[in-house]
């Protein structure tokens, strides 16, 4: 693969109000001097992405190492590069976490959900496969498009995270609550983690406590930071 | 190479369990399980069971098999079936939810779950330890 395009990291804090730690950060892929990372995938062919993926996950995986991380790390795979050879992109990203240093249980494989997936048991047996590496697996989006309630009958993450928008105003929108109440009490009785993703109003973040969410990213937060791993105010923990 | 795999599933008795029946249930486990290498644990509580069993993937689907033809319980409810990097639990045990303090520490095998000390927190974190939290919570009655 040939690719000529420049591109970073940044990263963005996971955190858990509980233990009052940031537990993660997820890799956002990024333009050499912080673009966003649409000018990242115009340069790069339909048909090289998935090995691009790949390539810029390790090398985030090295960024993330030289910065110093004690913590998990979130990276994203589409349902494809899972499927790909069996978990073969997967296998590799964990090889490479391993030589940095990294323990199977701090990478977090987040299955980012843009296509439909029809293959749900051809997921589910490579999703269990990797299980054995000791990986945690995710589901990011949670709740939009084609990662709905339907998806855990067939595969059982260790974590969601819900979709932005079902977060949106929460605080003032009676549907959006029904729904994470009712994702909630699920999560619950499978031994799922929710994570609530893209939290940017005070008032989100304190109707989202009360539901019992522990884990959170988002602006409220800490914005990603560019080739740094950003830390998180203390007011957000819980006293 | 041997798979590790938990499953875990919750069941309704079929009989009144005497607190006879629910300590030769514990023995006879026990022994099975321990021939087994299986692990894991079994919780009873009003009349409702909870157990988590990790071993050889086809040691344990071969067990559930046996375990869902025994008449003792019958609603038999499949939580969750999955591989798993190492086992959560060092042996196999099992909690009783009416037994006395006193009781529990005279008999091999029984486990503290419903007295709320140690059982629970000795659990690594992971799927089985949230599910167990959430049957603490009243969840997972079958009836």
């Amino acid at each position: 693969m040939n690719i000529s395009v420049e591109y970073s990291h940044a990263f963005q804090p996971i955190i858990d109000i509980e233990t009052r730690r940031i537990i993660s950060y997820e890799v956002l892929l990024r333009g050499k001097n912080n673009e966003p990372p649409g000018t990242v995938f115009g340069h790069i062919g339909r048909e090289n992405l998935m090995a691009f993926d790949q390539v810029s996950r390790e090398r985030a995986i090295k960024l993330a190492v030289n910065l110093g991380i004690n913590c998990s790390l979130n990276l994203n795979f589409t349902p494809g590069a899972i499927l790909f050879e069996l978990g073969k992109y997967v296998e590799e990203t964990l090889v490479v976490a391993q030589q940095q240093g990294l323990e199977a249980n701090q990478l977090i494989v987040e299955v980012t959900e843009s296509e439909a997936i029809n293959t749900t048991s051809a997921l589910q047996s490579v999703l269990n496969k990797l299980r054995r590496t000791g990986v945690v697996i995710a589901i990011d989006d949670f709740g939009a498009g084609y990662a709905g309630l339907n998806l855990l009958t067939d595969v059982q993450p260790d974590l969601i995270k819900l979709d932005m928008h079902l977060l949106r105003d929460i605080d003032k929108n009676g549907a959006r609550q029904s729904i994470v109440r009712a994702i909630s009490d699920i999560c619950i009785d499978l031994g799922i983690d929710v994570l609530a993703e893209g939290v940017e109003t005070k008032e989100e973040f304190e109707f989202l406590k009360k539901q019992g969410i522990v884990l959170y990213q988002g602006y409220l937060f800490a914005k990603p930071g560019f080739e740094c791993l950003p830390s998180v105010p203390i007011q957000y923990y819980e006293d | 190479m041997s798979e590790l795999m938990h499953l875990i599933y919750a069941s309704k008795a079929t009989i009144d369990f005497s607190d006879k029946d629910i300590v030769e249930l514990l023995t006879n486990a026990r022994k099975n399980n321990n021939s087994l290498n299986v692990t894991g644990i079994l919780l009873f509580d009003k009349g409702s069971f909870l157990q988590v069993l990790e071993g050889k993937e086809e040691t344990v689907s071969n067990l559930f098999k046996n375990i869902s033809n025994d008449k003792r319980h019958s609603n038999i409810v499949k939580i969750i079936a999955e591989s798993i990097p190492e086992r959560h639990f060092n042996d196999w045990s099992m909690g009783y939810a009416t037994i006395s303090r006193s009781e529990l520490e005279k008999i091999e095998g029984m486990n503290d779950f419903f007295k709320g000390s140690t059982c629970l927190a000795d659990i690594d974190k992971g799927r089985a330890k949230k599910i167990l939290a959430a049957y603490a919570n009243g969840r997972w009655r079958i009836e």
